[in-house]
């Protein structure tokens, strides 16, 4: 069943057990620290990535997901400060990575002014939270796709020619 | 015994023995061929193929000259999930592959195209469009 046009439900046992069941298969045998992935509760899952500039140097950022809407709904994914592990406007904008001229996947520090850092890309839950217009063929399913589907998405920006360095 | 010289039992031994000779030859060849088919197998590399969705892996040995994309056909064999349309590959780092389908694992690497032959199975998505904001 479509998530189209419905409101973000949250289903915190669903989740729970929806990312354990997926995290195990994702790392086929391997263990977090083998992935460099922390898990510091049960509906969290820290991913470091790396925006990779076009001269191959690297900047670090830390990806936080939250599964307490998942699988129906995709993963909260923010981009965050690794100290805090908390995304909060103006002094942790510098955590989120600048990427423009991708056509599927865009950061922004502030959506609309609303204080909120949206990852534009219709594998996140903070997409339909916002109630971003989507074709209805590339909406989440929840019966067939998975997180590791939402960190692909991210990466895709993350490279040339489209990562352009920090956003602040 | 012949009074001319001749023995029969000694022709068909020395018969025999060329005969022997000339299949033993035949099989060490056999062996030669079998042992660089052998070097050649293990010279093939390694290739992954992720499918995010399915989160499933397979992994087989590819000759240097297979193209991307008949590597992902046959990871879509072993996956037992048909190439869908919209479906794209990406290396683990996000870098979209679709443009380099037709180069050989050979070239991906000698171009520096990638680093590893590890792959992501994806598909679309939505959003960044400018006519929905």
């Amino acid at each position: 069943m479509s998530i189209l046009g419905k409101a973000p439900v949250q289903d915190i046992a669903r989740g729970r057990d929806a990312f354990a069941d997926h995290l195990q298969r994702a790392l086929r045998g391997r263990t977090l620290d083998d992935v460099g992935w922390a898990q510091p509760d049960d509906l969290t899952l820290l991913v470091p990535m790396f925006g990779t500039r076009p001269d191959e140097r690297k900047d670090a950022y830390m990806l936080r997901l939250y599964f307490d809407h998942y699988p129906t709904w995709p993963p909260s994914a923010l981009f965050v400060n690794p100290l805090t592990l908390h995304y909060s406007l103006v002094e942790d904008a510098k955590w989120v990575p600048n990427g423009s001229g991708h056509p599927e996947i865009a950061f922004h520090t502030n959506y609309s002014t609303s204080g909120q850092q949206l990852i534009c890309c219709s594998l996140t839950l903070e997409f339909y939270k916002v109630n971003h217009s989507v074709d209805s063929k590339l909406v989440w399913q929840g019966d067939k796709q998975t997180f590791m589907a939402t960190l692909a998405a991210v990466k895709r920006i993350l490279v040339p020619p489209y990562y352009q360095g920090r956003a602040a | 015994m012949h009074m001319d010289g001749e023995n029969p039992d000694l022709e068909k031994a020395e018969a025999d023995l060329e005969k022997g000779l000339k299949d033993l030859k035949k099989a060490e060849h056999e062996i030669e061929e079998a042992e660089e088919e052998i070097d050649e197998a293990k010279k093939e590399p390694l290739v992954e193929f992720e499918d995010v969705n399915l989160l499933e892996t397979v992994t087989f040995h590819a000759p240097w000259r297979t193209t991307l994309t008949a590597a992902w056909d046959e990871a879509a064999r072993l996956l037992e999930e048909p190439r869908k349309p919209d479906d794209r590959l990406q290396n683990h780092a996000g870098t979209d592959l679709m443009p380099y389908l037709a180069l050989t694992l050979r070239e991906l690497v000698e171009k520096k195209i990638v680093k590893a032959l590890k792959f992501q199975i994806v598909g679309p998505t939505g959003g960044a469009n400018v006519d929905s904001w």
